[in-house]
């Protein structure tokens, strides 16, 4: 545990806006000053006119609705199976001992070797994109949220014995509470994933989102296009790190994160 | 009411038969606070898990008001050495857990809780998370969720090993007036001679492994006991008589 | 626990609320009911007709249900064909090759617009003619519109694509490979053909404005063509329109396309003078023969692809085009 882990708020923001201050700097000073060439590296006002343009006269915005129905779909979906999957794998050995193997088969394949399969199935609509994100994710997911689950500490299962509760009670009461801020941490990392499986696949192939305008933009040309999907995306991507990192907090206050 | 006969237990460690517990004999009569004292390691906690039904004996019977123990249950109370609150409950949802599992009414169930509540002097504290409590004050908890739940018998492992020397006085006086006060039946194991010399009725000593039970005394002082019992005369012999039988 | 409780069941109703909105919204696009009429479009500007069809209604207007879907890469293309996933494609000649040999029955039906400058190749200073291209460097992309280009120009020379040292890139990577110096020459598009003097000597050798074989056609599957020529009459009659009207609107036309494609209105107008749109005239005229005549050039591109040992079999372009859609346009 780092000795300087207790800051105060004012602390924490003024130095995120430091380090971030210190980032643009940099990339001006590579870029207004021509050391750069713009088609390679558009000056940050450039990119931040292009975000604007492309709300206003593109399709920005429906690209990102594009984007995101496909990660909360797939996600979603993942989440339905992997959630009772990585519960039982972690509870019951002879599941694990069943299931084990074909789960991780499926989890070392790069989601992205499914891709070229997936779009002679499905075309490159909707569906393909949810079934990519889906083998990409839900094999990770359950993996995850059995380990936390086989990580429940057997004094707290004991000592729940010992209190009258019966099988069905240990799950629900002790390792389903326990292992929560757990499997909360593993959708915030997860989700992380699954915008990487979106971007690839729109990038392959889509009519639409903030991949298919990335490869569009390359098409054209428009280096400054290309640069501004990148922030949305690491801006999107930030925002989804946040809300989960704040629900945590909300929801667990009783976890040693939470400094109640 | 618990009577042991002839429990053994073998387990297989490494390749190797390992006999933990040999042929052990034991009774516990309702009311009774009695400790078991033996070396680190002799099995003493294996055993209280055969009699919480947590594991089972190779050979023998536990038997609990006649009936034979083959699996946990809440008539067996089990407060461990480490902090085994749920983090995720409240210090009053602790104290109710096993509570909740039963079909009680609430105006029970608070009756009950309230009770602990002011017995373990945790009344301000209903609300709090076990992470915000100390070590001492967890183990009171521990001990109140159990009790809580009315069990035949209270099992102890060492519960208060993990804590320091002051707090574990603290806790040998809060156990004591609380068995004077509600009169528990108690099985209470330890490695501290003079911990279960000051709590107990009776006091068993135990062999190293295969645990067997070498000799048993009959604790003569007078209840109740406060801390000033441990400096007396008296009391250091008992002590030392106990020591001596361990260490033979 | 009841925090966690409530907060599940607020997210759960956002994101599911959300889902099912999005769901419903792409399918409130399909005004007319009827089976839709799938047509797969790269990102050409020549596209941007089909943009402007369908968001001026044009394609409501004649009772045609299109669906256009986007792709990128050529390969894809050709496999959204191959599984049924759209019935046509919006390509060039050596496509209808390439998808015939695959064993896809198609037919291109018309013409809706040609390359006239929009496509080149790029060269060295010491490279001076096509024949200089012998035994260099030559980047593009194989099994495409460029592809098809280069090896016509190459053909009027007495030379093929096996006289040249090949690198297979996609013409976007073909431009910046050449002006890294990596190739000697490259077959793409706008805007590298003008970026040619990035690299020190560079420049345009010949483009399509002087070659126009690069017309964009409508390439559909001939079971779609024998189940459904009414529909697709339908959404030619309504390409044209919207050709008229593009030409006399041509400032909406620009903001229409420029939304589409996510690029400046600049850049549209820069693009508009590299290609040209057909009027139906025109398609009457030359689709079914003449020396650019969609009819020729997939022969060309037959014999080209065969003599190449690109292809398996002798085509005829006759069994590849279909001019009775066209003939019955308006009766």
């Amino acid at each position: 545990m780092r000795s300087d882990r207790k800051i105060s708020k004012v602390q924490y923001i003024t130095l995120a806006v430091f380090g971030l201050l210190i980032f643009l700097l940099g990339w001006s000073l590579l870029t207004y000053t021509g050391f750069i060439r713009s088609f390679f590296l558009p000056t940050p006002t450039k990119v931040l006119s292009s975000i604007v343009s492309l709300l206003t006269e593109g399709s920005l915005l429906s690209d990102i609705f594009a984007s995101v129905y496909r990660i909360l779909l797939g996600f979603l979906l993942s989440l339905v199976i992997s959630l009772p999957l990585g519960i039982t794998l972690g509870v019951s050995r002879k599941f694990e001992a069943f299931t084990e193997p074909i789960i991780a088969f499926i989890r070392y394949i790069p989601p992205s070797a499914f891709i070229p399969l997936a779009i002679i199935w499905f075309g490159i609509g909707e569906t393909e994109k949810v079934v990519i994100l889906f083998l990409g994710v839900a094999p990770y997911l359950t993996l995850l949220i059995a380990d936390i689950v086989i990580n429940t500490r057997h004094e707290l299962v004991e000592a729940a014995l010992t209190l009258g509760a019966t099988g069905k009670d240990i799950i629900t009461k002790v390792v389903f509470p326990n292992a929560l801020p757990g499997i909360w941490d593993s959708f915030r990392i997860m989700i992380g994933a699954a915008w990487t499986f979106v971007i690839i696949a729109e990038i392959v192939g889509a009519s639409s989102g903030l991949g298919h305008l990335m490869i569009e933009s390359q098409r054209f040309l428009r280096t400054d296009n290309i640069f501004a999907a990148i922030v949305v995306i690491g801006f999107l991507g930030l925002a989804t790190d946040y809300f989960f990192k704040i629900t945590y907090k909300i929801f667990f206050p009783w976890t040693e994160k939470s400094h109640a | 009411m618990l009577e042991l006969k002839n429990v053994s237990k073998t387990y297989t460690q490494n390749n190797q038969q390992v006999e933990a517990i040999k042929n052990l004999n034991l009774s516990v009569k309702e009311r009774e606070l009695i400790a078991l004292v033996g070396p680190s390691g002799c099995g003493k906690t294996t055993l209280l898990k055969i009699i919480a039904g947590l594991i089972s004996a190779t050979n023998g019977e536990v038997i609990l008001d006649g009936k034979k123990i083959l699996n946990p249950g809440k008539d067996r109370g089990l407060v461990f050495q480490q902090f085994t609150l749920f983090p995720w409950l409240t210090i009053k949802e602790n104290i109710s857990f096993g509570l909740d599992l039963q079909n009680l009414d609430d105006k029970k169930k608070t009756e009950i809780i309230n009770h602990y509540l002011g017995v373990t002097g945790l009344k301000d504290f209903a609300e709090f998370y076990p992470k915000n409590l100390s070590g001492g004050m967890q183990q009171r908890v521990a001990i109140a969720r159990t009790l809580a739940n009315n069990p035949k018998i209270l099992l102890m492992d060492e519960p208060f090993g993990s804590l320091d020397s002051q707090t574990r006085s603290q806790m040998q006086e809060f156990l004591t007036k609380l068995w004077e006060a509600e009169k528990h039946t108690i099985l209470f194991i330890t490695h501290d001679v003079q911990e279960a010399a000051f709590l107990a009725d009776a006091v068993y000593v135990l062999s190293k492994r295969p645990m067997e039970i070498k000799n048993m005394f009959s604790v003569p002082f007078a209840r109740p006991r406060v801390h000033t019992l441990k400096h007396t005369k008296e009391f250091f012999e008992f002590e030392n008589k106990i020591a001596q039988e361990l260490e033979r | 626990m009841k925090k966690f409780q409530v907060g599940i069941l607020v997210i759960l109703v956002v994101v599911v609320g959300f889902v099912v909105w999005y769901n419903a919204s792409q399918k409130n696009e399909l005004p007319v009911t009827s089976q839709p009429l799938k047509i797969g479009l790269n990102p050409w500007i020549g596209h941007g007709l089909y943009y402007v069809a369908k968001e001026k209604g044009f394609f409501e207007k004649k009772k045609v249900n299109v669906e256009l879907t986007n792709f990128d890469a050529g390969e894809i293309g050709k496999q959204l064909i191959n599984t049924n996933k759209v019935d046509a494609l919006s390509l060039t000649p050596e496509t209808v090759i390439i998808l015939n040999d695959a064993g896809v029955k198609v037919k291109a039906v018309a013409m809706t617009d040609t390359s006239e400058g929009a496509d080149g190749v790029i060269v060295s200073k010491d490279i001076k003619s096509i024949s200089d291209l012998k035994g260099k460097k030559v980047a593009f992309e194989v099994g495409s519109p460029s592809h098809f280009f280069l090896t016509y120009l190459l053909n009027q020379q007495g030379l093929t694509t096996n006289d040249l040292e090949v690198v297979n890139t996609a013409a976007p990577d073909a431009g910046t490979s050449f002006v890294a110096g990596k190739v000697d020459a490259a077959v793409t598009w706008e805007p590298w053909l003008s970026k040619a003097n990035e690299r020190p000597g560079g420049y345009l050798l010949v483009n399509s404005k002087e070659t126009p074989i690069l017309p964009a056609m409508p390439i559909f599957r001939t079971e779609v063509i024998e189940s459904r020529p009414q529909d697709i009459r339908a959404m030619l009659r309504a390409l044209f329109d919207a050709r008229e009207w593009i030409l006399a609107n041509q400032n909406e036309a620009v903001k229409i396309m420029a939304k589409n494609f996510n690029i400046t209105e600049q850049d549209v107008r820069d693009q508009l003078p590299t290609f040209r749109w057909f009027s139906y005239q025109e398609n009457i005229d030359g689709f079914g023969s003449g020396q650019y005549s969609a009819k020729n050039l997939i022969q060309s591109a037959g014999d080209l692809w065969l003599k190449l040992g690109l292809s398996k079999t002798k085509v005829n372009a006759n069994d590849l085009v279909d001019t009775s859609l066209l003939k019955n346009l308006y009766k």
